[in-house]
C-alpha cells in the first residue's frame, strides 16, 4: 500500500545530490530537501502509509496520525533553519551527516514496525556521530567514541527488546510490548535515547564537544524521537512520571555548577526532556498534549539557544563562563535572540515555553500529583535561573573580554532570526499548535491568574539570585556525572583486567619456558638426572643429609654425589642414533600394517 | 536593591504579589496552594536560594574536580 512518500527518502535523497554539486547549488540543494519534504508533509493526511512487502514482513515506512504528524513537522522545520545556519560550511561532511541524521530521525517518527524503527535508529546513531568527529578535536573524537559506544549499547537493548517481542507475539508491529523482558528492553533502549538519568551522560558529554553546527542539530532529534517513540508505546506507564520529575531537577542542578555555556545547555536539554517523559507516563490527554507542544516549542527555543551559543563559540572561540562577558555591546542581535530563546525555555508569556510547559505542569495537577507539580515547578525555577539570569548576566552582560566579537554572518543570523520569530508567534498565537496536538483540546494558556503565577515564579527567582550572586564564583571545574563510570571507573577497571591477564600471561610465559628449559636440560642428559633422582630418594630413605648437586668438586666421599659424567660414563646421545633409527622403521612398519587392515576393513 | 534595576524588580514584585491578592478566579484549583496568593512567588524565591545551595554544596563537597580531571 502506497499513499505518500515516506520523508525520510527525500533527506536520504539529498545525499547524492549534495555530493553532486558544489558552492551555491549545493547551498541550493540543502534547502531544497527540507522544502520539498516540507510540502510533501503538507500533502499526507492521517491513515496514509508506505508498506513494503518483504519475505513475509510487512515494512511499515509511513505511518501518519496526529502525533508522527506534529513531530515530523517540527523536524522538517527545524531541519532548514539548521541548514540555513549552516550554509557557510564549505566541507560537506556535516551536511551529509545531517541530511542522514534528520532521514533517519523522520524514519522513526514515520515508521509502523519494529524492524525499520531499528534500522532509522543506527541510522541516527551513526549518522549524529560524525556532527561530533567532523571538529576535528582531540577532545571530540574521543567523545564522539564515547557516543557511539553508548548508543550501541542503546540500540542493542532495543533489539533484543524487539528480538524478544517478535518471538513472543510473532508481530513487529510497533506497538506497546507485552510484559516481560523484551517490555524493560525497549523501554531501556528508548529510556538511553530520551537521556533519562543515568542513561543521559551521553548527552553532557557529547553536545558541547559537537561542531557549532552540529550541536544545533543534536538538540532537535535524538531526545525527541526518544520522547516521540515513548508517547506512542509507553504512554501512562507510572515510573515514567516520577522518572520525567526527577530528570527535570537533576538536570538543572547539574546545568548551575558546569562552566561550559553549551555544557549548561545540554543539561538542560535533560531538563525539559524531564517535563516531556513526566507528561508520557502521567498519560491523560492533557499531559500527553502537553509533552507533544513541549517536543514541538523545545526544538525551537533549543535550537535557537545553541545557535546563539554556537555563535559565540564561532566569534569568539571560546565558550567558558570564565573567558567570557559584556558580549551584550558586541554581539547584540546574538543576544536578543538568545534571550527570546531563554524567555521561551522558562516560560516566560508571549514566549512558546509558556504555552506548553504548563500544560504537563497543569496535567500533573489534575492527575492529583502534587509532588510531581512541585517538582516541575522547581525544575522551572532552575532553568529561569540559570538560562534566563546567570548567563546574560556573565556572558553578556557583566565583564569584559578583550576579544574583536561581532554578530556572526547573515546565515547565522536569519536562522536566529526565523527561530525567535517561531518561538514569539507560537506564543503569542497558540492555537497553531495546539491544532495540530494529538487530542482536541480547549486549553487556554493566557488567564490572568497563570500570568500572575507564572510572573510570581519568575520575579522570585530574579530575588533568589540577586540575593546570592556576589557570593558565587565561577571556576573552570569539571563535574562528575553518571559518564564517570565509563570515563574512570571503566578505564581503570579495563586496566586492573589487563594487568591480570598481563601478568598471568607472564607468569604462564615463565613458567612454561622455565618447564621447557628443564625438559632440554633432562633431554641432554637424562641418565645424570635419573642418576640424580636415584641419589636423592637414597638420601631420603637412608635419612643421610643432601649434598649439593654440582657437577664441580666432588671428591667422591661418602653421601656424596658424582655424576656419571665425572666418571667418564655420562650420556652420549650419539650411542643411540642407530637404535632410533630402528625405533622409526618400526613405527613406519606399523602404520604401514595399520594401513593394510584399514584398507582391508573399508 | 538601591540601583535601578533593584528598584524595578521591586516595584515588579509588589505589583505581582498585589495582583496575585486580588485576583478573584483561580484557574484548575486542586491544591492548596493553587489558592494562596503570593504561594508562587515564594516557591521561586526558596527553591532559587535551595537549588544554588544544593547545587554548589553537591559540587564542591562530591562532584566537583580540576579541569584536567579525565585528561
Amino acid at each position: 500500500m502506497i499513499d505518500g512518500i515516506p520523508p525520510a527518502v527525500i533527506y536520504f535523497l539529498g545525499i547524492p545530490l549534495v555530493l553532486l554539486f558544489k558552492g551555491k547549488l549545493r547551498q541550493a540543494c540543502l534547502l531544497l530537501v527540507p522544502l520539498a519534504a516540507f510540502f510533501n508533509l503538507l500533502a499526507l493526511s492521517p491513515g496514509d502509509q508506505f508498506v513494503l512487502d518483504y519475505s513475509g514482513l510487512q515494512i511499515v515506512l509511513l505511518r501518519v496520525d496526529r502525533l508522527s504528524f506534529l513531530f515530523g513537522l517540527v523536524f522538517v522545520i527545524m531541519s532548514f533553519v539548521s541548514f540555513i545556519y549552516a550554509l557557510q560550511i564549505k566541507g560537506i561532511g556535516e551536511h551529509l551527516a545531517a541530511l542522514a541524521y534528520v532521514g533517519g530521525s523522520l524514519g522513526v517518527v514515520f515508521c509502523g514496525d519494529y524492524f525499520s524503527l531499528f534500522i532509522f535508529w543506527e541510522i541516527m546513531a551513526i549518522s549524529s556521530v560524525f556532527l561530533i568527529l567532523l571538529r576535528r578535536k582531540e577532545t571530540s573524537t574521543a567523545v564522539g567514541f564515547r557516543y557511539l559506544l553508548v548508543h550501541m549499547t542503546g540500540g542493542s537493548l532495543l533489539l533484543g527488546g524487539v528480538v524478544i517481542q517478535w518471538s513472543q507475539t510473532g508481530s513487529l508491529d510497533f506497538v506497546t510490548p507485552g510484559p516481560g523482558l523484551g517490555f524493560y528492553l525497549i523501554l531501556l533502549g528508548f529510556g538511553l535515547n530520551s537521556a533519562i538519568p543515568p542513561l543521559h551522560a551521553w548527552l553532557t558529554d557529547a553536545y558541547p564537544e559537537g561542531t557549532v553546527t552540529g550541536s544545533v542539530f543534536m538538540t532537535a532529534f535524538t531526545t525527541k524521537t526518544g520522547v516521540y517513540v515513548l508517547a506512542r508505546t509507553f504512554p501512562g506507564v507510572e515510573i515514567l512520571v516520577w522518572v520525567g520529575a526527577i530528570m527535570a531537577v537533576y538536570g538543572v542542578i547539574f546545568a548551575f555548577v558546569v562552566s561550559d555555556i553549551r555544557r549548561l545547555l545540554a543539561y538542560h536539554i535533560v531538563s525539559q526532556v524531564g517535563y516531556m517523559v513526566c507528561g508520557v507516563g502521567l498519560g491523560s490527554q492533557m499531559a500527553l498534549n502537553g509533552s507533544a507542544a513541549h517536543a514541538f516549542c523545545h526544538i525551537l527555543y533549543k535550537a535557537l539557544l545553541f545557535m546563539a551559543a554556537g555563535a559565540v563559540l564561532h566569534i569568539t572561540g571560546r565558550s567558558k563562563f570564565t573567558e567570557l562577558g559584556g558580549l551584550a555591546k558586541k554581539m547584540p542581535w546574538t543576544f536578543v535572540c538568545y534571550m527570546i530563546g531563554a524567555f521561551s525555555i522558562s516560560g516566560v508569556p508571549l514566549f512558546n515555553g509558556f504555552i506548553s510547559k504548563s500544560m504537563i505542569i497543569t496535567g500533573a495537577a489534575l492527575n492529583h500529583q502534587p509532588i510531581i507539580e512541585i517538582l516541575l515547578l522547581v525544575a522551572s525555577v532552575g532553568t529561569f535561573l540559570c538560562i534566563g539570569v546567570k548567563i546574560p548576566y556573565k556572558v553578556f552582560l557583566r565583564g569584559h573580554m578583550n576579544v574583536d566579537a561581532r554578530d556572526p554572518q547573515w546565515n547565522m543570523l536569519l536562522a536566529m532570526g526565523l527561530m525567535s520569530a517561531l518561538c514569539v508567534i507560537i506564543g503569542i498565537y497558540p492555537d497553531f499548535l495546539y491544532r495540530l496536538l494529538p487530542f482536541q483540546t480547549d486549553y487556554h494558556p493566557y488567564t490572568a491568574n497563570h500570568v500572575i503565577r507564572t510572573m510570581g515564579i519568575l520575579l522570585g527567582t530574579i530575588l533568589g539570585y540577586r540575593l546570592l550572586y556576589k557570593k558565587l564564583v565561577m571556576e573552570d571545574v569539571v563535574i562528575l556525572d553518571t559518564d564517570w563510570l565509563y570515563r574512570k571507573f571503566g578505564i581503570g577497571f579495563l586496566r586492573f583486567c589487563t594487568d591480570i591477564i598481563d601478568t598471568s600471561g607472564r607468569t604462564t610465559q615463565r613458567w612454561a619456558s622455565a618447564a621447557v628449559a628443564s625438559v632440554g636440560r633432562i633431554s641432554s642428559d637424562p641418565h645424570y638426572y635419573f642418576e640424580v633422582f636415584l641419589f636423592r630418594t637414597r638420601n631420603i630413605l637412608t635419612g643421610q643429609a643432601l649434598k649439593p648437586l654440582t657437577h664441580k668438586g666432588r671428591d667422591g666421599g661418602a653421601g656424596e654425589f658424582v655424576p656419571l659424567a665425572e666418571r667418564g660414563t655420562g650420556y652420549n646421545e650419539n650411542l643411540y642414533r642407530p637404535r632410533l633409527g630402528w625405533a622409526v622403521l618400526m613405527v613406519v612398519l606399523v602404520f604401514v600394517v595399520l594401513g593394510w587392515i584399514l584398507i582391508r576393513l573399508s | 536593591m538601591k540601583t535601578k534595576a533593584g528598584i524595578v524588580l521591586s516595584i515588579a514584585i509588589a505589583v505581582s504579589v498585589l495582583a496575585d491578592f486580588l485576583i478573584a478566579e483561580r484557574d484548575h484549583p486542586v491544591f492548596w496552594w493553587h489558592e494562596t496568593p503570593a504561594f508562587d512567588f515564594l516557591l521561586g524565591l526558596v527553591a532559587c536560594v535551595l537549588i544554588i545551595k544544593c547545587s554548589k554544596l553537591l559540587a564542591k563537597h562530591w562532584l566537583q574536580r580540576g579541569d584536567d580531571y579525565y585528561d
